[in-house]
């Protein structure tokens, strides 16, 4: 099966575009078709345990001010949802079907449905645990680890991922960054952990909430609709992300 | 010409010849010499043995695939063939041994290269119209929200005139029941959007929405309408219920209707609601009701993706055979629509696979029906709404895999194929798009190591866009049984149903 590459490396690439990349910043990726594949039989990884938890995410431009956003993070073995500081929801959920994802538009109002099939239409093949990691395994077998003169300080690494310097502080139980520093030639983006928890706080927003009267969209039907601003919107962001593309294979 | 030149010409046909290569041609047809003159032949006995049927249809079923232009037919015939072990280019879909053809212009009032809209409400009204709108004339502004203006537009579809001739009625689609197509043959609306009331925005608008109208038909329609299935259940639930097969996906009507359960409720005994392969398996033809199907929130997988369905759902071919026995029980005959809805969006997409397996699959469903009925009572037509800008190019050799790169017949006997190279020494596919997400920017991609026969291998495009477009030239139409030659020639796609309606004879 062809399999897509679209890593969170594009995080710092995708500053080069209009569009923050913090809208943009999902890590959607795959294991590219050149990687080995699992021996017949060998274990699959567990998946990663239930959390919430919220970051605050800082994108400094090269030569320009930084942009500061708070994320929150739900994650579970069948659902990963992203609240962003822009109005924009990703939630991703996983069934026999495969994984799909609704993507809530609060600033337009719109909820948009990629079912399974159409994601994988699209070329978009997602890492179930790098969706709520922010950090594919992958990648995190690219760095070395550095020694710490800290006693029970968090596992720190260092690396080159997809043209990008890493600097990571790696919580190895919750599967998370304690702290993420990507730096490209555009910019760098910091991610800082802020609150873990093992469920969401009281006061906390659940992600979709509230868009009962939102008009939904099938984005399978986006090559019928490109009238519609939500639409063009839409499909140059998932461009920008690296969807709607052909990738190398 | 001297008569005995002409004898010799003929009897030349049916000599066998010996090859005499000085070396194997690396591709070779499967063809002997004589038999090219044989099917030849073979073709002009059958047009003479062929004869009109001048008589009415019992039964009209017309087959639309979404966006199936003439090169995914061609491509999708090549495909089968491969499948099948051949190398492809003789092979035909099933479509294709009909009898009779033309070529049908696809453009609507207002547009030079149409959406599926005005393109099903030609078909199935024999009026072109405005881009965007169902089965209402020309004159019906855009987002007309009076739903008197909209009636007084209304054009009968060949759905209402054979329910309200006697026949039964049934509707099938792999896109949701509520899309451009289907919908167009029981629905009047200036918006193909408004497929339930939460997407019509204006407030106080009287237009019923697309879902709305399908079970608040005429009296008519309602009593023939004996099967209608296709995607698209969160258009018939209300908000807040929770889909059955995904429970976080919820209704969308915000008029709190549970339309699925209308259904039952209001249509003769034994009406039933089926939502999963299990309950259509079940469907028992000799006593159950009008059947309503709906078998995702939204469109119907595709082919390729239907086996990952986690409910299972029913093929086209396995809809269109259930449909006909369903329909078979009225004694009066009936009209049959059924869409391949899911090629169009596979184009828009720029993945060619998806595309040609849901046209094979439209053809299997044709077969189905082509065994089902006899071509004395029963009309068939296959035909699209409209084509797309993918294209065959290049000069592969015969059964050069279409998804696979180009490879030219060789020059001297005996040679190997190799691949052919563009400029810059680089492959290309025999397939792709002029426009569309295909588009690779820059360079052009080495696809030596690339499987581009791969199910999500996206075929290159020549102008960059985030969906690909729809196509503006012709499309084909097939057709056999009652009427049938009248079918002919280069035809105003609305004339489609200007056949139809002479074939049933009101």
């Amino acid at each position: 099966m062809v399999r897509t590459t679209v890593a969170a490396a594009a995080l710092v690439a995708l500053a080069a575009a209009a569009f923050s990349p913090l809208v943009l910043a999902q890590p959607v990726a795959a294991t590219p078709l050149a990687a080995a594949s699992p021996p017949a039989g060998a274990a699959q990884p567990a998946d990663a345990p239930n959390l919430a938890a919220r970051f605050r995410v800082t994108w400094t431009p090269r030569g320009r001010p930084a942009q500061i956003q708070q994320w929150q993070l739900q994650r579970s073995a069948t659902e990963i949802s992203w609240i962003k500081g822009d109005g924009r929801e990703d939630i991703w959920r996983r069934d026999a079907s495969g994984i799909r994802l609704e993507r809530v538009l609060r600033r337009d109002r719109h909820v948009i449905d990629y079912s399974a099939g159409e994601l994988r239409t699209l070329g978009v093949v997602a890492d179930w645990r790098a969706l709520g990691s922010l950090f594919t395994d992958a990648d995190l077998a690219r760095l070395q680890p550095l020694p710490d003169p800290k006693a029970g300080a968090w596992p720190h690494y260092r690396g080159v991922v997809s043209g990008e310097q890493v600097d990571l502080r790696w919580d190895p139980v919750a599967r998370l960054p304690v702290q993420l520093l990507r730096r490209g030639k555009t910019g760098q983006v910091l991610y800082q952990r802020l609150a873990l928890r093992d469920t969401p706080a009281a006061d906390w927003p659940g992600a979709g909430a509230g868009t009962g009267d939102f008009q939904r969209l099938d984005a399978a039907d986006f090559g019928d609709m490109d009238g519609n601003p939500v639409v063009r919107q839409e499909e140059a962001r998932d461009a920008l992300a690296g969807w709607r593309k052909p990738h190398a294979h | 010409m001297n008569k005995n030149l002409i004898a010799a010409a003929l009897l030349l046909g049916g000599l066998p010849h010996t090859a005499t290569f000085a070396a194997e041609p690396a591709v070779k047809g499967p063809e002997a010499v004589a038999d090219w003159n044989k099917a030849g032949n073979d073709f002009i006995a059958a047009g003479k043995a062929l004869q009109d049927n001048t008589g009415r249809a019992r039964n009209v079923i017309i087959f639309v695939g979404d966006g199936m232009g003439i090169s995914t037919q061609t491509a999708a015939r090549i495909l089968e063939g491969q499948q099948k072990g051949k190398p492809g280019e003789e092979n035909r879909l099933s479509f294709e041994t009909l009898p009779y053809s033309a070529l049908s212009k696809t453009y609507s009032w207002d547009q030079q290269t149409s959406d599926s809209a005005p393109t099903a409400t030609a078909l199935f009204t024999g009026y072109k119209a405005r881009e965007g709108m169902l089965s209402v004339d020309h004159t019906t502004a855009r987002n007309e929200c009076d739903g008197a203006k909209v009636a007084a537009r209304a054009l009968p579809t060949i759905l209402e005139l054979a329910a309200a001739n006697g026949r039964a009625t049934g509707v099938v689609s792999t896109a949701r029941l509520t899309h451009a197509t289907p919908g167009a043959t029981y629905a009047h609306t200036p918006m193909r959007d408004w497929e339930a009331d939460s997407n019509i925005l204006a407030p106080g608008c009287s237009t019923k929405d697309i879902a709305r109208q399908l079970i608040e038909a005429s009296p008519a329609v309602l009593a023939s309408l004996k099967v209608a299935m296709g995607g698209g259940r969160t258009n018939f639930l209300p908000k807040g219920e929770a889909d059955p097969e995904y429970p976080t996906t919820k209704g969308r009507r915000n008029d709190g209707r549970n339309l699925t359960s209308e259904w039952v409720a209001n249509r003769s005994a034994g009406a039933a609601y089926v939502w999963n392969k299990a309950q259509f398996d079940a469907i028992d033809v000799a006593t159950t009701g009008p059947v309503l199907g709906l078998f995702e929130p939204s469109h119907m997988q595709y082919e390729a993706d239907r086996a990952s369905d986690p409910a299972g759902e029913p093929s086209l071919t396995e809809m269109t055979a259930t449909s006909i026995r369903l329909l078979q029980n009225s004694p009066n005959g009936y009209f049959l629509h059924v869409e391949a809805g899911r090629i169009d969006h596979a184009h828009h997409a720029g993945n060619a696979s998806r595309a040609l397996q849901d046209t094979i699959e439209l053809s299997n469903a044709v077969r189905v029906a082509m065994a089902m009925t006899s071509e004395q009572d029963t009309l068939i037509i296959v035909t699209a709404d409209h084509s797309h800008t993918f294209t065959i190019a290049g000069y592969p050799n015969r059964g050069n895999p279409i998804l696979g790169l180009v490879k030219g017949v060789p020059g001297i006997d005996g040679a190997p194929t190799k691949l052919t190279l563009d400029k810059n020494g680089l492959p290309f596919t025999t397939l792709g798009y002029a426009n569309g997400p295909g588009y690779r920017g820059g360079a052009r991609p080495d696809l030596s190591s690339v499987d581009t026969t791969a199910l999500n291998f996206l075929q290159e495009a020549t102008v960059p866009l985030s969906s690909e477009t729809h196509g503006g030239e012709d499309v084909g139409v097939w057709a056999r049984g009652p009427k049938a030659y009248l079918v002919r020639g280069s035809m105003e796609q609305n004339w489609i149903f200007h056949v139809m309606r002479e074939a049933f004879g009101f």
